[in-house]
């Protein structure tokens, strides 16, 4: 039985202890439940995560054609509301042969390549760094709801991306439902095809305007303790030029998406086929729609993101 | 050499093995702690569908298990074990009520998340000392929350309330 002296300490220490709880505003872990889409659950303050992305785009109508996209990134949570992130972006791409009209082409292969022979190529891509600011949280509030700003640099590629983010748990936080509509005006730069007419714009290296506007969702349900299996969605639109006045296609993608975690660590695999659905607003684009797919220099059969987490 | 970095990440994985998994307190640690010196008998309950629906209904918590683990207490109170869901596994606690079905004490007996581990401390498990059925446990407005374990915070805010709830419905009745 504890002293009215005691229990006087006691209350002094409880106060002491609440107003740091008070200071604290709340935040939990950023971990990726989905291969695609974000939620709003960021890094408590203070904290770090390092986190390995490995996006596999693989397949198109024709011959091969495979592209890894590597992304090792640094989180760090500025404030229980903020968190930051920098990113080192390098892709490893193979193809031959995969083009529509059967020659060797598609994203990141340069227009100079041969034509009729494999090109492989493993390349430093570009930095980003990412600042993702959460308004509400599901945990508190009706919803989870994140701004998300994301620059990149690199030799070949310029990109501003702006994301918002909504989150809304059922079952006790066991189902989890997530969507972002992402806006992201592209400069790359091409290399240029000198085999076309001196005259002709395309034939020499330019930087080439484009916007992606994306929509992608998803559904998680923890199955099990540290599991959680869902369904993913993406919806994506390529507009050319820094105008949305010029779309050029609509691609869809679904798949299954599988994320286990325990303590500091976590992974997350997607595995999101492209639907024959999608829609080719111009010329150039209904050349490369083969079964409702589109390929060229947008899409692919299949894209599987792995993404590797660790905390600390 | 390109295959070899696209071993990156695999390597990444088999280099990083979690190894931790910390259990606080046994049953019957958590029995001597928050009951010293008292023997208990215990008197585990099977609650039925309308018990169910009841406590779902006053506390507003969804009941995951129907088996409600008690210990009576020999000096007086309850002894009550119960789990919540936590970000990753399941968060098992264990509540004291004294005589009067008030909070006593309450334990957390395993912790295995990342983040989130403060919700072990006194200070925010003392946010409960006195609470009874009925009172509003509010995260954020009645019950502070930590930083980086909002998730843990509610449910196990949500879990003290179900008990209390669990308590009045079908366990007071043994002690009136």
């Amino acid at each position: 039985m504890p002293t009215s002296g005691h229990r006087g300490l006691r209350v002094v220490k409880v106060l002491i202890a609440l107003v740091g709880l008070e200071s604290a505003s709340p935040a939990w872990a950023g971990e990726a439940l989905f291969g695609y889409s974000y939620t709003t659950d960021l890094h408590p303050r203070g904290t770090w995560e390092f986190e390995q992305w490995a996006t596999a785009s693989i397949g198109k109508s024709e011959g091969d054609y495979k592209r890894f996209f590597m992304r090792e990134e640094l989180e760090y949570g500025v404030t229980d509301n903020f968190q930051l992130a920098f990113y080192v972006n390098w892709f490893h791409v193979t193809a031959k042969r995969d083009g529509v009209d059967g020659t060797t082409s598609g994203p990141l292969v340069p227009e100079d390549a041969d034509p009729f022979r494999r090109y492989s190529a493993t390349k430093f891509d570009s930095v980003s760094l990412e600042g993702l600011y959460r308004l509400l949280s599901p945990y508190k509030d009706p919803f989870g709801l994140a701004l998300y700003f994301e620059p990149t640099i690199g030799p070949d590629v310029r990109e501003l991306e702006a994301k918002i983010i909504v989150q809304k748990n059922f079952l006790a936080d066991r189902l989890v439902w997530a969507a972002n509509l992402t806006f992201a005006p592209e400069w790359r730069r091409t290399t240029g095809n000198p085999s076309l007419e001196a005259d002709d714009p395309e034939s020499r290296s330019r930087w080439d305007k484009s916007i992606e506007v994306e929509f992608t969702t998803g559904l998680a349900y923890r199955v099990a303790q540290n599991w959680f299996v869902g369904l993913e969605f993406r919806n994506v639109n390529e507009f050319e030029g820094h105008s949305l006045a010029h779309p050029e296609n609509s691609s869809f993608f679904l798949g299954p998406t599988v994320h286990y975690a325990r303590g500091p660590v976590w992974a997350t695999l997607s595995v999101l086929p492209q639907l024959p659905i999608a829609a080719a607003y111009t010329a150039d684009q209904r050349a490369v729609r083969v079964g409702g797919k589109i390929f060229g220099d947008e899409g692919e059969q299949v894209e599987v993101r792995f993404r590797f987490g660790w905390a600390f | 050499m390109r295959s070899r970095l696209l071993l990156i990440p695999v390597a990444s994985i088999v280099a990083t093995v979690p190894a931790f998994a910390a259990t606080y307190l046994t049953v019957e640690k958590a029995q001597a702690l928050m009951f010293p010196g008292a023997t208990f008998v215990q008197d585990f309950r099977m609650l039925d569908r309308e018990q169910v629906r009841a406590i779902e209904k006053v506390s507003g918590v969804r009941v995951e298990g129907r088996t409600v683990k008690a210990w009576r207490a020999s000096t007086g109170g309850w002894f009550l074990v119960d789990q919540v869901v936590g970000k990753h596994e399941f968060i098992p606690f264990a509540l004291a009520l004294d005589l009067d079905g008030a909070v006593k004490d309450v334990e957390i007996l395993e912790y295995h998340e990342a983040y989130g581990g403060e919700v072990r401390l006194p200070a925010w498990r003392a946010q409960f000392l006195g609470k009874r059925h009925g009172a509003t446990l509010r995260l954020t407005e009645d019950v502070k929350n930590i930083s980086g374990a909002t998730l843990s915070c509610r449910h196990v805010t949500d879990g003290v309330k179900r008990l209390l709830a669990t308590y009045a419905l079908v366990l007071a009745a043994v002690d009136r």
